[in-house]
């Protein structure tokens, strides 16, 4: 079934290794305010691709360690700029890849932690930083850091599980905030922080969970890819926020692999490496990252095992302390 | 980075592109640095690095640390000022954060701007003309999730400034989802919306009969669109949650001498029935969503309802077991649900 195209490994390595040397691109330096997710995501993909030594960890920690907001204490996407939930994740990440988290002096966990925890609001929620944005993607941020720090407690965990319940909809998927439409990121968000905390069968029903896994595999279109929402174009990172929520509730097998696994090999840019969006559009290492690790998630391709509740490898998380 | 078209350059191309990147790029580093070393280091709240923010800002709309500066220039120094030349115009700044959302309909941080500049204006004609704003903005995009939020967001701020009018936004906002939905029957946020009204609008009625008449409206209005179009499943995933929603079955099940929620569910079996042979005749299979919603339907009857099965056949395994070649994509739910 699948079409015979050849899964470019040794391309997708020089693409991310290259990721660092575009400094003549206009378009790197607009994305500053994502750098740090950028190496997460580079890293996380060369995981998956067993090459994670293509990054030299030492400057990788270095630059990590740059991104301290000394003033908010946590970590910002760049050098200068303001620490926010999503960065704050991302680097916590890569310094548990690097088995480094001890880098930390304990000041600056307790400082991390104090800057996660005074960002939940009364309702469970949380903001990405001071300035109110609300959305369910920092409630997985939020808690996703926590556990990687060992630092989850009830206070915490029982307004933000409650938050995520009001956050269910009808139609069995999950939405940025109570009352928002359905959206596959949002699934992943929400359930993987269900499964981070062990609350997923105490939060949803048999019945909600088997809707749950009928919207998610309704994601699935005829080309074999998957959309975020109903009668929306397919998009090779919903390879991850479908497939990966559909791994956490044990119905990984509810949509086509063939299909998706072709969709995704369809979207490789031949000549650099790199994944895109759909097939035809440029490649970006988002796309890359969760193209692959959906490819992993499938057991295609040899590649690493990745853990659908963290998006790390597994040999990483079962290090994790369980969050009871 | 979305939907952007793979551009195979020629050597001579890239060599052209970055030649002219390069004073773009000198100029907005320059910017760049002058704008963090202002925040960070200066802490420099003042007019000037307010334009700084703007100009920046108009270059690069997702560098949020310029929007965190622009927030903290506004709060530090405009609002603490006290010599009326510097009061802040409000509206100036909505009408950049407007211009902004033209061009960068999908940036989260211009949104969050928006709103955050909302808490500190907050007066009803505002609320009205934000009402007015995101039409705008879902006349262009009428899937943009964060204009459909913000929307939301923004009927429930024109809530709470007028609580007596609550009734009557919940009925204009019901009717704008009609009016999506006549548009373009597959606008799935239209129909959400639809979902998350409809229960309101029925509890604003007062009396058994007025409820029970805009249930058999919307059951019309469904019978239409689901013979409009049964291809696509927005209509089918809001009819699941039509014939399964508490409040609208608990309205049926007392009407009809207590038949009045089995019989819709007849009526709506009868007519996906309807559609599904019609399919059948012209291309030879089954409309794999009728089937679908023909299962919910005889799950209702069979297990819930516990219905008389005089008459009826639970045919749930035949038309899964049909799922499985007409649907193949998600033959492991069927598979599932067959065991
Ligand atoms: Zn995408």
């Amino acid at each position: 079934m699948t079409e015979q195209i050849k899964f470019y490994r040794d391309k997708h390595l020089s693409f991310i290794e290259s990721l660092d040397t575009k400094t003549e691109d206009y378009e790197y330096w607009l994305s500053e305010h994502l750098r740090i997710n950028g190496v997460y995501w580079g890293l996380t993909a060369l995981c998956c691709l067993k090459a994670s030594d293509k990054f030299k960890k030492k400057d990788v920690i270095e630059f990590v360690l740059s991104c301290w907001d000394k003033e908010n204490g946590s970590f910002a996407p760049f050098k200068g700029h303001d620490a926010h939930l999503l960065s704050t994740l991302s680097a916590v990440q890569i310094l548990a890849i690097y088995d480094s988290i001890s880098v930390l002096s304990p000041e600056m966990v307790d400082s991390i932690v104090k800057f996660v925890t005074s960002n939940q609001l009364e309702d469970g929620s949380f903001q990405g930083d001071e300035f109110g944005e609300v959305d369910t993607r920092f409630t997985y941020n939020a808690l996703s850091t926590l556990s990687i720090l060992g630092k989850l407690t009830p206070q915490v965990v029982d307004p933000a599980v409650s938050y995520i319940k009001n956050c269910y909809n009808f139609d069995g998927g999950f939405g940025l905030c109570p009352g928002a439409e359905s959206h596959s990121a949002q699934a992943f968000t929400c359930v993987g922080a269900l499964a981070i905390v062990g609350k997923l069968e105490e939060t949803l029903t048999k019945q909600q969970l088997d809707d749950l896994g009928w919207w998610l595999c309704e994601r699935q279109v005829d080309n074999g890819g998957l959309n975020g929402r109903p009668s929306k174009l397919p998009d090779v990172c919903y390879s991850w926020w479908v497939l990966s929520t559909l791994a956490i509730i044990g119905k990984l097998d509810w949509i086509n692999f063939p299909k998706l696994h072709s969709f995704i090999l369809k979207s490789q840019d031949p000549q650099k490496g790199g994944i895109s969006d759909r097939p035809g559009n440029e490649v970006d290492v988002y796309h890359t990252c969760f193209g692959i690790a959906g490819l992993s998630l499938m057991g295609v391709e040899d590649l690493e095992p990745i853990d659908p509740v963290y998006c790390m490898p597994f040999y990483i998380t079962k290090k994790f302390l369980k969050y009871k | 980075m979305h939907g952007i078209k793979r551009k195979n350059f020629t050597q001579e191309l890239i060599k052209q592109k970055k030649l002219k990147d390069q004073a773009k790029i000198k100029y907005y580093r320059e910017l760049n640095n002058q704008l963090l070393i202002a925040y960070k280091t200066n802490h420099k709240y003042d007019l000037e690095s307010f334009k700084l923010t703007s100009i920046i800002l108009d270059l690069n709309p997702e560098l949020n640390v310029a929007w965190n500066f622009r927030r903290k220039i506004i709060l530090n120094y405009f609002l603490q000022n006290t010599d009326s030349n510097v009061a802040f115009d409000w509206n100036q700044e909505l009408n950049f954060t407007m211009l902004q959302l033209k061009r960068y309909p999908k940036v989260y941080w211009i949104w969050n701007h928006r709103t955050w500049c909302l808490r500190y204006v907050n007066d009803i004609q505002m609320w009205q003309n934000e009402l007015h704003l995101v039409d705008k903005m879902l006349a262009v995009d009428a899937r943009n999730f964060h204009g459909w939020t913000y929307r939301r967001y923004v009927v429930s701020q024109l809530k709470k400034n007028e609580p007596s009018n609550s009734d009557l936004l919940n009925e204009t906002e019901f009717d704008y989802t009609t009016v999506k939905i006549n548009k373009d029957i597959s606008n799935f946020s239209a129909w959400h919306q639809r979902a998350s009204l409809f229960p309101g609008k029925l509890s604003q009625l007062q009396g058994y009969s007025a409820k029970l008449e805009l249930i058999k409206n919307e059951i019309s209005y469904l019978t239409n669109a689901i013979f409009t179009d049964a291809e696509d499943q927005s209509v089918w995933i809001y009819l699941k949650w039509f014939i399964t929603d508490a409040t609208i079955v608990g309205i049926l099940q007392t009407g009809e001498g207590g038949d009045g929620y089995l019989n819709v569910l007849k009526q709506f079996e009868d007519s996906i029935q309807i559609i599904n042979n019609d399919e059948i005749e012209f291309s030879g299979k089954d409309n794999n969503w009728c089937l679908k919603i023909l299962i919910v339907i005889q799950t209702i009857f069979f297990d819930k309802l516990q219905v008389e099965k005089g008459g009826r056949t639970d045919d749930r395994r035949i038309m899964l077991e049909k799922l499985v070649e007409v649907d193949p994509l998600r033959k492991n739910r069927y598979l599932y649900l067959l065991k």
